[in-house]
């Protein structure tokens, strides 16, 4: 991309199609928009990856730990082994090899990595609340137990990156406990004839 | 929610779980929320300021449509206060009702126009949610035009396109064929026109309906209504992929909107005209309805007139006169010359030496 787009057609605001006013209204779908560019479009510092050097380390030279064939250039911050530019991700100011960044993303829960996050307090809150709708009351006997699982099981798990509290997990317990408590209590007078003649 | 946490400071908040915008060390965080009745997912994309290439924002529609469709629902409900004036209990919750969606309203409008803002990088163009409306635009890019060009290095350049009015002899760039996901340029349909034909004759005797008790007329302007909306639904559909006159989009947009309030207005009938029926059994009176009780609710319907038919019988003259509108619209956008792009100039003859003559 070397051209700043429409927001509304994504097509590229070239001058050479623009109204000869300038940067106006978009040749394509007819929308005005305001645009702010910013150097990082001019410069095209982002449009190509660096060059990786190709030649084998020299003798006495650290080699890449991944690619042996690779000069070591940098070191990874999180397990410490020497790497190549190619084995490389850089994270701000972190240099992480691209396994330990894989850890970090899926098994190490790394704020600072992940790409995204399941809200298990969210889920089991719903799943409490599903009852209470009308047309969906029959599916208490399913959403009561799950929402009760759900809610226990995922106490501990990370919630949403912006800090929270567990008000969402101990109201969907304790909504559960009560559906299921009543469920119970309803089975048990069902067995014992509580509800219609003996 | 929380305005901030660890290096992490809110920027713009989205609603109804469209997620929010965090202002970090050396990037910009936007979390998307997902889920059926509630968030049950959150994505997260972080972009940092050196890469950030361009943020460009636009007005949409969205909003004046918002309005218009919580400005009818009022009129509507409105019209069905004022009419159940013998029940104060009914007439007391649709008030609760109505000034729920006022409030609404209201708060829709001082909001202000809506907008679509997206985040260039070299790789992706990126909407960002939670910024949905101008003021809201106008504002993040304050906040981080200068960190971006920090981190950059260099002056910004804003390309601030203020409303253009093209100058006289200046054409504006027609849209061409050749380029994928351009709007062509509209040349008409025949599909179009009969829609717009059958609506001005479907309106016109829509209008007659509360004047005419007859089960023919009824059932004519029913067949009638029905074929208009359908074409001009079909045309609507048809036209998306061209770039219509502005009174022919606003035309078939309005009669899509019609058909939706004539559907709602001829179930709402039915539904009256059933429970009437069943009431005045239930209080002693006789059954009128015959083994077929549907065909007896329409003919109590066809043969209701003006007085049988209540205040009901100006929302179907409203209804009808909107479709007049429609077609009256579309045809006039039909019937105006449209711009045409100014052919290339001829060239001058030549000589039979093959040399130009003035």
């Amino acid at each position: 991309m070397s051209a700043a787009r429409c927001p509304h057609c994504d097509q590229a605001l070239r001058g050479i199609d623009l109204t000869p006013e300038g940067m106006g209204t978009c040749p394509s779908c007819g929308r005005k928009s305001v645009v702010v560019i910013f150097p990082a479009l001019t410069t095209g510092n982002n449009t190509s990856p660096p060059a990786l050097p190709d030649d084998p380390p020299a003798e006495g030279e650290a080699a890449c730990f991944y690619n042996p064939k690779r000069r070591a250039t940098k070191e990874c911050s999180h397990c410490g082994v020497l790497i190549s530019d190619a084995w490389a991700a850089h994270w701000g100011s972190d240099t992480v090899c691209l396994k330990c960044l894989e850890h970090l993303r899926e098994k190490g829960q790394d704020a600072r990595f992940q790409g995204s996050r399941t809200l298990w307090d969210n889920i089991a809150l719903t799943l409490s609340l599903v009852p209470f709708t009308v047309v969906l009351w029959w599916a208490i006997v399913f959403t009561a137990p799950a929402a009760l699982f759900l809610g226990i099981r995922h106490w501990n798990s990370p919630r949403s990156m912006v800090p929270r509290g567990r008000w969402r997990l101990v109201v969907a317990i304790l909504l559960a406990l009560i559906q299921v408590g009543g469920l119970a209590v309803g089975a048990v007078g069902l067995g014992l004839g509580w509800f219609g003649e003996r | 929610m929380k305005k901030s946490f660890g290096d992490y400071r809110l920027l713009q908040k989205g609603n109804r779980g469209s997620g929010s915008l965090w202002l970090g060390p050396d990037h910009l965080l936007t979390i998307e929320s997902s889920g059926f009745l509630g968030s049950f997912t959150e994505s997260y994309r972080r972009f940092d300021f050196k890469n950030i290439q361009a943020i460009s924002y636009s007005r949409t529609r969205k909003g004046m449509w918002t309005s218009i469709l919580l400005g009818v629902v009022l009129g509507v409900l409105s019209l069905v206060i004022v009419n159940l004036r013998d029940t104060p209990a009914a007439a007391g919750v649709l008030t609760a009702c109505a000034l729920v969606i006022l409030a609404a309203l209201v708060i829709h409008l001082a909001r202000g126009p809506t907008c679509v803002c997206k985040l260039q990088t070299a790789v992706q163009l990126f909407r960002l949610k939670p910024v949905d409306r101008v003021r809201k635009a106008v504002r993040l890019v304050a906040q981080i035009r200068q960190l971006c060009v920090t981190h950059q290095g260099g002056e910004v350049a804003e390309t601030s396109i203020a409303p253009v009015q093209p100058s006289e002899g200046v054409q504006r760039a027609e849209s061409t064929r050749t380029v994928d996901g351009i709007k062509l340029p509209w040349e008409g349909s025949k599909l179009v026109n009969w829609s717009l034909v059958l609506l001005l004759c479907s309106g016109a005797v829509t209008i007659g309906v509360p004047f005419v008790r007859s089960v023919v007329y009824f059932s004519a302007n029913f067949l009638l209504g029905i074929a208009a909306y359908v074409l001009a639904v079909a045309g609507l559909t048809q036209s998306m992929r061209y770039k219509l006159p502005t009174a022919l989009a606003i035309a078939l947009r309005g009669a899509a909107v019609t058909f939706v309030l004539d559907i709602v207005t001829g179930y709402g009938l039915m539904i009256w005209t059933s429970v009437e029926n069943t009431t005045h059994t239930f209080r002693g009176g006789r059954a009128t309805m015959t083994a077929d009780p549907n065909t007896e609710i329409y003919r109590r319907i066809a043969e209701a007139g003006f007085q049988g038919l209540g205040w009901v019988a100006w929302l179907i003259i409203g209804l009808g006169a909107l479709a007049v509108l429609w077609g009256l619209l579309g045809l006039f956008s039909w019937v105006t010359p449209r711009e045409s792009a100014t052919s290339p100039p001829i060239p001058p003859a030549l000589s039979s030496a093959g040399r130009e003559q003035p």
